[in-house]
Order: structure tokens, then C-alpha cells, then sequence
């Protein structure tokens, strides 16, 4: 079947009512939470996006003319600046990009791993699920933070590290889940028709397990990506993640609580962006995974 | 019961294998070598400590040496601290980590519990709405936020509670707080939900429908099984309060096994970070085990499937 005419079966099956997906995001507008959630998650990530464009002020370059200047709108600084004069709106923003980025990007690597994984486990069964599952619980029983430490003062801190590393420990919920669901999909009959009309393993996880997966996946992905930014923040609060001059929140909120007796606005205002975000997400993700149960309906 | 338990005593060998092995390489795999210095070494000066450290010896033999010197419970000496061992650093912070996560557990576990239940059974009204915002606030809030807002508000604003070391019962408030709320809200989410579920169970139909006392059949039914969801998180809860004690001994000043951990991996101590690691890996999958066989012996379907 060629790409065009799956997306037009796709479009059709979509106009005709595909009631599960339908009925799930009636059940999430519904949710006044979850939907104030998404728009101030929303909003927030515009104006990481937007935002360092339209500041006047960049944020590594120091001002001595104007250090620890309060938040106000009057001199320019809403956010205030730091001990050297950066200016905390533009570090606030520029950090915010580092711990979404990283969030979202090491989410896709555990999210690609974990899917794959699951599927093919579930999917295949016996001896072969049973050794990959246990190869999962041993994993699951390691220090992870202690390892991704190691690993960082072993081969120098940079960003590509953080990613490989987070996204190599954040795949084993996802898996077992994903395991979990590809269970129960391959008993369905579709699945034996799939089989009747001669497709191969390869295909019908590609095809049909997978696509059949979306709920289950969506509703971790957004879990997991407060639990990536959560894990970022950690490390560059530790001074082991992000260096400078790059900045994220955790970085930021590292250097706020050195200052602060003298400056609070430092640390409040990354903690408040990073504690809103991580709350958003998981509202969402609560929201979600209440919509696309099957007990409540 | 009892080849249950050796069942899951051998269990733990793949995994500390696997914990060993895999630090083994990857200190092994890293580029540069210990002996790197700032200024190049004479070549004799250096086969004599490589000789010394046994790094011209081939990896294998290596590996058998670690091995060995593990099995012993001997992490070596600290890169940094030239006199000291790093057994000698892990016996005098491990205490004091130890203090902080386990008080931090137990207010998770003493407050949490209950929570959870109340919300479960006043399910979708307002006390349920309170707890679960609550929780879910909790955890959002990064202890590492939660500590500097705490100093803030309770030491450099108000001064009721000193903002770090270590002295009196005051100086464990603030970081049992910090580290213990995230448990505390995952621990009521937990408890919640398997409430509700065990409520929903026939076998509480059962109970119910002969004619025992609402009191006996939440103790006696609904309690011992819900609670089991709490028991199996106490195994990755454990392993993550260790984890953010290493931010809230640095948040507060705490001389423990944490705040060793990240001064050795921000000075690239590699034997006292590669030690702690082992170390803190070796508890944390014991305890794992322990978890384990608890789990069996409170729901006999785990042990007997």
C-alpha cells in the first residue's frame, strides 16, 4: 500500500469517526485541569521559542553597570539580573529551551528503544520475552543516577552524553508497558487476519501492533518527559549537566541559591518555571490516561 | 516459601554480575588513564605506577583482581584524600545518609498511607481533590527547589530552624521535608488507587455481603491488599531517596555519603565516585531483594505462580 493511499484511509477512517480517539478527546476537553495544563504549557513553550528573539538582552553577555537589579518593569529587567548583570528573563528563557529540548529529545530515544522493544517482546513471547523482560528487571534494580554520574565524570560532561545517557535509562517503564498492551493486542482477530493474509512478524508489529499502541504511548510520553526535565535539572543542579555559558533551569536554580539572601528572584522564578511545567505535564499526562481508560466509560 | 526465597536470592547474581561488570568496562572504556597529569610523566616513573596500580597487567586479570578485592568489601583508596580509604569514607557518611532517607521514608510512608486512603474511600469529593492536587503538586516540586524555598522561609526570613550542618533534631526538619515530599506523593498516589481498586474486588463483595462490620472488612480485607502496591514501590522508592540525598546533603550541608559522591565526581575522584557507586548499587539491589521476599511472603499468588 503506498503512503497516499494509507494517509487517505487514515483521513476517511478519521472523518467516519474513529470513536476511541473521538470519545478519549472529548473526555480530555472536558478536563479543565488538563486543558489549562496544555495552554499554559503551551504558552510557555512559545515563549521559549519566540522569546530570546524579541529580548533586547542576550542571556551569557554582563552588565556591571546594572548587577542584582530587583524584578521591575521600569528598568527593562522584568526578571531582574544576576551578580554580574545578566539579565534573568533572557537566562530564564534560553534555560527553558536547554530543559524542554532535552526533554523532548531524550523522550523520542527512550520512546523509539522502549516501543520497539516492548512490541518485540510481547509480541514474539516465550523464551525471547522472558530473557528480554528479565533483562529489564535487572536493569531496573540499578542505581541509574549514580551510573549516569559515573559515566559523566568518566567521559567529560556534554550535552550529547546527558541525552544518550538519560534516554538509555528512561526507556524501561516504556518498555514494559508497551509489553504489557502488545499482550493483549496480539489475541485480537485482526491480528490473525493480518497473519491469514500473509504478513510477516516485521510487518504486523510495524503496522498493526504499533499503531495500535498510540493511546498507551501518548499517555507516557508526557509522563515521561517531566521525568527527563526533572532528571536534567538534577544533574545540572549538581553542576554535572549543562555548562556554561549554556543554561537550563537546574543550572539556573543552582546558581539562584547561592544568592539567595541577596537576590531570591534568582531562585524563585527558575523553580517556578520548572515546578509549573513539570506540574502541567503531569496533569496532562494524568488527564490522558484517565480519557483513554476503559474502566470509566 | 523457602525456594522462593533462594529463587530470588539467586536472582540477585546476574544482577550484581552485571552491576560489576558493567562499571568495570566502563571505567575501563574511558579515554585518558588515571595516571594523566597535568605535566607528561617519564616513561619509567610511569611503568613503575602503572606496575604498581597493576595497569600493565591484561584486562582480564584485571577484571579478576576487582573481583576479588569487591568480594572483600575493599573499594581502595580515595584519589583525592591520598590517606584515606574509601571504606573509611563510606563508614562515615553512610550513617548519616542513611538517617536522613530513612526518616525521609517513614514520614512518606506514616503520612502517605493514610492520605491515600482517605481520598480513596471519599473518592471524587472535595478531600480526594485536596490530597491529589497535593500529591501532584508534590510531585512537581524537585527537592531542590523545595530546600532553598524552605531555608528561605524558615531560616533567612524567619529564624526557626537552622539552615544547614548537622547538630540537634532541628537540622534533620528541612531535609526530611525536601527529600520525603516526593515519596510522600507518590506513596499517596499509590495507595489511593489500589484502595479503590480492592474496593471494587469481589472478594470485598464477599466480605461485605456476610455481614461483617465495615471496620473489619477494611482491616482485615481491603488493608492488607492495597497496601501491597506500597511494599513493592519500596524497592526503586529506597533507591530514589538515596538518590536525592545526594541534592539535599548538598542543598543543606550534610556531611554525608551523598554529598561525598558529587565533591569526588566534580573533582573526578574516579575511585571514591566508582566506590560509592558500587557501594550504593550492592545496597540498593539487597534491598531490592528484600523487598522481594517480603512481597512473596504477604501475597502467597507471587510465590506460588
Amino acid at each position: 500500500m503506498t503512503a497516499a493511499v494509507w494517509r487517505k484511509q487514515r483521513a476517511l477512517r478519521a472523518a467516519s469517526g474513529n470513536s476511541l480517539g473521538r470519545d478519549a478527546w472529548r473526555r480530555l476537553a472536558a478536563n479543565k485541569a488538563a486543558m489549562g495544563s496544555l495552554a499554559v504549557l503551551g504558552a510557555i513553550t512559545l515563549a521559549v521559542i519566540i522569546g530570546p528573539w524579541l529580548s533586547p538582552y542576550d542571556y551569557f553577555s554582563q552588565d556591571y553597570d546594572a548587577i542584582w537589579q530587583a524584578p521591575s518593569l521600569a528598568n527593562g529587567h522584568w526578571f531582574g539580573t544576576d551578580q554580574v548583570g545578566r539579565d534573568l528573563l533572557a537566562r530564564t528563557l534560553a534555560g527553558g529551551r536547554i530543559s524542554l529540548m532535552v526533554g523532548i529529545v531524550t523522550t523520542l530515544v527512550s520512546l523509539v528503544i522502549g516501543v520497539s522493544y516492548g512490541a518485540v517482546a510481547g509480541f514474539v513471547g516465550g523464551k525471547t520475552d522472558a530473557l528480554m523482560m528479565r533483562a529489564v528487571d535487572i536493569l531496573y534494580s540499578l542505581p541509574f543516577m549514580f551510573f549516569v554520574i559515573l559515566l559523566v565524570v568518566f567521559f567529560g560532561r556534554n550535552l550529547f552524553l546527558l541525552f544518550a545517557a538519560i534516554g538509555a535509562v528512561s526507556w524501561l517503564d516504556m518498555a514494559r508497558i508497551v509489553r504489557g498492551q502488545t499482550l493483549a493486542i496480539k489475541s485480537q482477530p485482526y491480528i490473525e487476519a493480518a497473519r491469514m493474509a500473509g504478513a510477516g512478524t516485521t510487518r504486523i508489529i510495524a503496522r498493526h501492533v504499533v499503531p495500535n499502541l498510540a493511546g498507551i504511548v501518548v499517555v507516557y510520553v508526557t509522563l515521561t518527559i517531566p521525568q527527563v526535565i526533572l532528571f536534567e535539572s538534577f544533574l545540572s543542579y549538581l553542576g554535572l549537566g549543562v555548562q556554561p555559558p549554556a543554561t537550563s533551569w537546574g543550572a539556573l536554580i543552582n546558581d539562584g541559591t547561592g544568592e539567595m539572601s541577596i537576590a531570591p528572584w534568582l531562585v524563585l522564578i527558575p523553580s517556578v518555571f520548572l515546578a509549573v511545567t513539570l506540574f502541567c505535564f503531569n496533569f496532562i499526562g494524568d488527564g490522558l490516561r484517565d480519557a483513554l481508560d476503559p474502566k470509566d466509560r | 516459601m523457602l525456594a522462593f526465597t533462594l529463587k530470588r536470592l539467586a536472582g540477585v547474581v546476574p544482577t550484581l554480575f552485571i552491576l560489576l561488570t558493567a562499571t568495570f568496562l566502563l571505567v575501563h572504556l574511558a579515554p585518558g588513564s588515571p595516571l594523566d597529569g597535568d605535566r607528561p610523566m617519564p616513561a619509567e616513573i610511569r611503568a613503575n605506577l602503572e606496575a604498581k596500580y597493576h595497569l600493565n597487567e591484561p584486562l582480564i586479570q584485571q577484571y579478576g583482581r576487582y573481583l576479588l578485592n569487591i568480594a572483600q568489601l575493599d573499594f581502595g583508596a580515595s584519589y583525592q584524600y591520598k590517606d584515606t580509604s574509601v571504606n573509611d569514607l563510606i563508614a562515615t557518611g553512610f550513617p548519616v545518609s542513611l538517617a536522613v532517607g530513612g526518616f525521609s521514608l517513614l514520614f512518606a510512608l506514616v503520612i502517605g498511607i493514610p492520605l491515600g486512603i482517605i481520598a480513596a474511600v471519599r473518592q471524587n469529593k472535595i478531600a480526594d481533590y485536596l490530597a491529589m492536587g497535593g500529591s501532584l503538586a508534590g510531585i512537581s516540586v524537585p527537592n531542590f527547589v523545595l530546600g532553598p524555598l524552605m531555608i528561605l522561609a524558615f531560616a533567612v526570613y524567619n529564624d526557626w530552624l537552622p539552615a544547614g550542618g548537622l547538630g540537634g533534631w532541628q537540622n534533620y526538619v528541612m531535609p526530611v521535608l525536601a527529600l520525603g515530599t516526593m515519596y510522600l506523593a507518590y506513596v499517596t498516589r499509590l495507595m489511593r488507587a489500589s484502595t479503590i481498586e480492592v474496593l471494587r474486588s469481589p472478594f470485598i463483595r464477599t466480605a461485605r455481603a456476610k455481614g461483617l462490620s465495615e471496620m473489619r472488612v477494611f482491616v482485615v480485607h481491603v488493608l492488607p491488599a492495597a497496601l501491597l502496591p506500597v511494599v513493592s514501590f519500596l524497592g526503586p522508592g529506597a533507591a530514589a531517596v538515596l538518590t536525592g540525598s545526594v541534592v539535599v546533603e548538598q542543598i543543606f550541608g550534610i556531611p554525608g555519603l551523598g554529598r561525598f559522591f558529587v565533591t569526588a565526581a566534580l573533582n573526578r575522584d574516579y575511585t571514591l565516585v566508582l566506590g560509592i557507586t558500587l557501594f550504593y548499587g550492592i545496597i540498593i539491589i539487597l534491598f531490592n531483594l528484600v523487598v522481594d521476599v517480603l512481597y512473596g511472603w504477604l501475597d502467597p499468588r507471587v510465590a506460588y505462580r
